[in-house]
């Protein structure tokens, strides 16, 4: 450490610096490699279009915060998702938003199954569902989720609500369910005529349901479920 | 005058042979160059005060910079203590106070003297030890536990002057170690450089204050405009003829009496006349014989300045300021 | 070594004091703040966006500290010239650089280190769950990318001439760092002959942030990391640093203090 003169010494020993910085370059290139084990087909800069939320994907993936922000994109989705004076407008973007936010992050699971069973059982849109979830599994292979997502979508093209519904109540089972999957497997159960569990569903909603619209809602439904079943009863006798 | 010419048998501190330093500043459109110095060649005994003199500009505070490595030369060479300043054994033996000295200002005054002397070597309770004799020494017992952000700027140049010396420094190199200190400040630094000079310490003052010169210093040298005009013992300057100016004080009610006095520099209202050293025996003869009450008569400047002053052909400098003086 | 030390604790002490754990304090709070509300909003992995968030918040807070560090010590070292006196003691010019690199790193350990043990608490106590192992690796990614930065910023110290300038090279570095990906891929695109020279000598000057972007990849399911790839990304930060500080220390050597 206490060379004499270590000032002469390290300007002479600039000529060190070629040598380590092929080093660095060597191992720069090496990590690049280990980084992006498949090159990018197209840059996200290229794939930048006018939108803000596409610029802000470019702007992540420059910075180094994509998980950030694609975790800012989903926040964004689920808020505009669970309003519904959004109906008329942003609904008809959750595709987009979804694809932006999986590109940032398509290692979150919730996003595909949140946009696929809204796409799917909700808006009805099943094209998008699908490709949506081919897109989770491709990223996530291990998520069985996503396949028995895809297979029940499969189903709902058939019509037949009775193949639906094991997938619908095992989505439903988890914590982290959407609210209004509940919505549609009450739906499901009240169109193959299984009122009893209808009114189950209906009524953990009116327990537990998240806001006073789910509340009142599921309030309507049992009314009418107990009408129904009120009016079976009567005829059966 | 050719620094050799003093015969010293002391070894060198500094050796400093063609020393220039030119500043290029300014944009590219508008380029400006400053020699701030001009081929030096200076030598500095051991065991010996220096005082370096010089006008604002003149490049004293470039010659140090220039000594410490902190510039480098245009031209020339600097030896310091028989090796390089880029040693690090030859840094050690060097205490140094800048110009301002500025520190960053979250420390204490303590903490600051622990941080330089641990950077000369000392640690544990050596360190404190140390620490405690120069805060003693430089009176900032009291004020070590605060903040540098809360000193006043004599209490800065205390802390300065405290490091410089923690190392116990064989050579000290002080750019105007007076300014900012309040009286009693300035005598007590005094005898501090004194008491160092006594233990053999060599002394490198840069310094506008002409007794501090006189009462420090064993040789002094004056820089102007980037060159050194002249080196000489103390002693010799004491000795020298340069002639100094002399005030005569009258009473007010006597001046016109003093109309028509040859020599005179320049003459006040109320009562009073300058003269030259050279003349000051025969005016006082003449107005002894003009019947004029003399109060007294007393020296315009010391016999440095006016060696100073000389030196630099500012003879002219002399009168001006002097005009107000009761 | 004693001397790098005393300059290392030295600027330690001075960094603190100059009241940037408040960076760590403010950072807490937002992060804190946002877990909370997210808890209530979100549905769906919060766990995952626990952590998530606090690496990213643990990642901005540390380059924080660094740059309002690198800003409040120029102003005190270069422009009050408080780096006189260091010089002139028997100090060696890169003892000092190296000294106030590892002063810089310790208090940007001290407040990555905090975060993350907030962000673990957040994970364990509002979240409910556990921090995968993979999580611990992410944080020594960031302290490592921390090294990296904070030997460029200290050696863009001494090699520019203004505050802001030290500031806005440690900010670009850093955004370009992490763009050097697309360097890559701009370089295996069609373009003059020029462009893609120049294209290259940035993509090896630059340091490659990317790779110490663990905290983007952490559910990657191709993600491979083995011994063979803590090797080559400890030695990559070292290497890198190492030049970056020697340049960093010709230029102090060479430097001229006016
Ligand atoms: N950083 C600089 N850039 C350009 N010119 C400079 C610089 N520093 C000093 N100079 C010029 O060099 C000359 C000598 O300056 P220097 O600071 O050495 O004077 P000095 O004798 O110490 O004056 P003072 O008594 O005011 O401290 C001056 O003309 C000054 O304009
Ligand atoms: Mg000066």
């Amino acid at each position: 450490m206490s060379a004499p003169d270590s000032g002469r010494w390290v300007t002479k020993g600039a000529a060190l610096i070629p040598v380590l910085f092929v080093l660095q370059a060597y191992l720069s290139t090496r990590l690049h490699e280990w980084v992006h084990p498949t090159s990018f087909e197209a840059s996200p800069v290229q794939r930048m279009d006018k939108t803000i939320a596409s610029t802000l994907r470019a702007v992540a993936y420059l910075t180094g915060y994509k998980v950030l922000v694609g975790h800012v994109f989903w926040i964004q989705i689920i808020q505009y998702y669970g309003d519904d004076d959004n109906a008329a407008t942003r609904w008809s973007q959750l595709y987009d938003d979804c694809s932006l936010a999986s590109d940032l992050n398509p290692q979150f699971i919730s996003i595909y199954t949140f946009g696929a069973n809204a796409l799917a059982f909700h808006l009805k849109r099943i094209d998008q569902a699908a490709r949506l979830l081919e897109k989770g599994i491709k990223a996530n292979p291990d998520a069985q989720r996503l396949k028995y997502l895809l297979a029940a979508i499969g189903y709902q093209n058939t019509n037949n609500d009775n193949l639906i519904i094991p997938v619908l109540e095992e989505e439903a089972g988890r914590p982290d369910a959407p609210p209004m999957l509940f919505n549609i497997l009450a739906n499901t159960y009240q169109r193959v005529g299984r009122y009893q569990d209808s009114i189950k569903v209906w009524q953990g909603v009116l327990k537990d349901g998240q806001t006073d619209e789910l509340r009142i809602l599921a309030a309507q439904k049992l009314q009418e479920l107990y009408a129904i079943l009120k009016k079976q009863n009567l005829s059966n006798h | 005058m050719e620094p050799t010419a003093v015969m010293t048998d002391s070894p060198c501190a500094i050796q400093i042979r063609g020393l220039s330093k030119t500043y290029k500043t300014g944009f590219w459109f508008t380029p400006k160059v400053t020699h701030a110095l001009k081929g030096v060649h200076l030598d500095i005994y051991e065991n010996q005060a220096f005082g370096l003199m010089g006008l604002n500009g003149a490049g004293k505070t470039t010659l140090i910079k220039l000594v410490l490595a902190l510039l480098r030369p245009t031209a020339g060479s600097v030896m310091v203590l028989g090796g390089s300043i880029a040693q690090r054994s030859v840094r050690q033996q060097i205490g140094y106070l800048p110009e301002l000295p500025y520190f960053s200002k979250q420390h204490t005054g303590r903490e600051l003297l622990e941080y330089f002397g641990s950077l000369h070597g000392f640690s544990g309770s050596t360190l404190q030890h140390r620490v405690d004799e120069i805060l003693e020494l430089i009176r900032m017992r009291s004020a070590a536990g605060l903040k540098v952000s809360g000193y006043s700027k004599g209490m800065l140049q205390r802390i300065g002057i405290g490091q410089a010396l923690i190392g116990k420094p064989k050579l000290l190199i002080c750019d105007e170690p007076m300014s900012g200190l309040d009286p009693v400040g300035y005598k007590e630094m005094r005898d501090i450089f004194i008491d160092l000079k006594k233990a053999g310490t060599t002394l490198f003052l840069n310094t506008h204050i002409l007794d501090e010169v006189e009462r420090v210093c064993d040789r002094i040298g004056i820089l102007h405009e980037g060159s050194l005009k002249e080196v000489a013992p103390i002693s010799k300057i004491l000795e020298s003829s340069v002639p100094v100016d002399y005030w005569i004080d009258v009473d007010s009610g006597e001046a016109p009496k003093l109309s028509g006095i040859p020599f005179q520099e320049a003459v006040q209202k109320n009562g009073g006349v300058q003269v030259s050293g050279l003349v000051l025996a025969e005016t006082l003869s003449l107005l002894t014989s003009r019947k004029a009450q003399v109060k007294g008569v007393r020296p315009l400047s010391s016999q440095v300045e006016a060696y100073f002053l000389n030196a630099i052909g500012a003879q002219a400098h002399l009168n001006r300021p002097r005009m107000g003086t009761p | 070594m004693r001397r790098i030390l005393a300059v290392t604790t030295f600027t330690f002490r001075e960094l603190l004091r100059s009241r940037l754990l408040f960076v760590w304090l403010i950072s807490v709070i937002v992060l804190c703040g946002l877990d909370f509300l997210l808890s209530i909003l979100s549905f769906g992995s919060i766990l995952q966006i626990f952590m998530d968030l606090g690496l990213a918040g643990m990642e901005i807070s540390g380059l924080l500290v660094l740059l309002l560090g690198l800003a409040v010590t120029y102003t005190t070292e270069m422009d009050q010239k408080a780096i006189f006196l260091h010089l002139a003691k028997p100090l060696t010019r890169g003892e000092y650089l190296l000294g106030r690199i590892l002063g810089f790193f310790l208090v940007n350990c001290l407040v990555v280190l905090g975060m993350g043990l907030v962000v673990v608490g957040l994970v364990i106590f509002l979240g409910g769950g556990t921090v995968p192992a993979l999580f611990y690796d992410c944080v020594v990614f960031i302290l490592l990318e921390m090294f990296v930065l904070t030997t460029l910023g200290l050696t863009y110290q001494m090699i520019a001439t203004s505050m802001v300038g030290v500031v806005l090279y440690t900010f670009f570095t850093v955004f370009l760092g992490h763009c050097i990906g697309e360097v890559q891929w701009l370089l295996n695109q069609e373009m003059s002959h020029w462009i893609k020279v120049l294209l290259r000598m940035v993509y090896y000057i630059l340091p490659n942030l990317e790779a110490f972007n663990l905290k983007d990849r952490l559910y990657d399911p191709n993600l491979v990391l083995g011994w063979a790839q803590w090797q080559d990304i400890l030695l990559y930060a070292f290497s890198y640093s190492f030049v970056v500080f020697l340049i960093g220390w010709i230029n102090l050597e060479k430097r001229e203090f006016r």
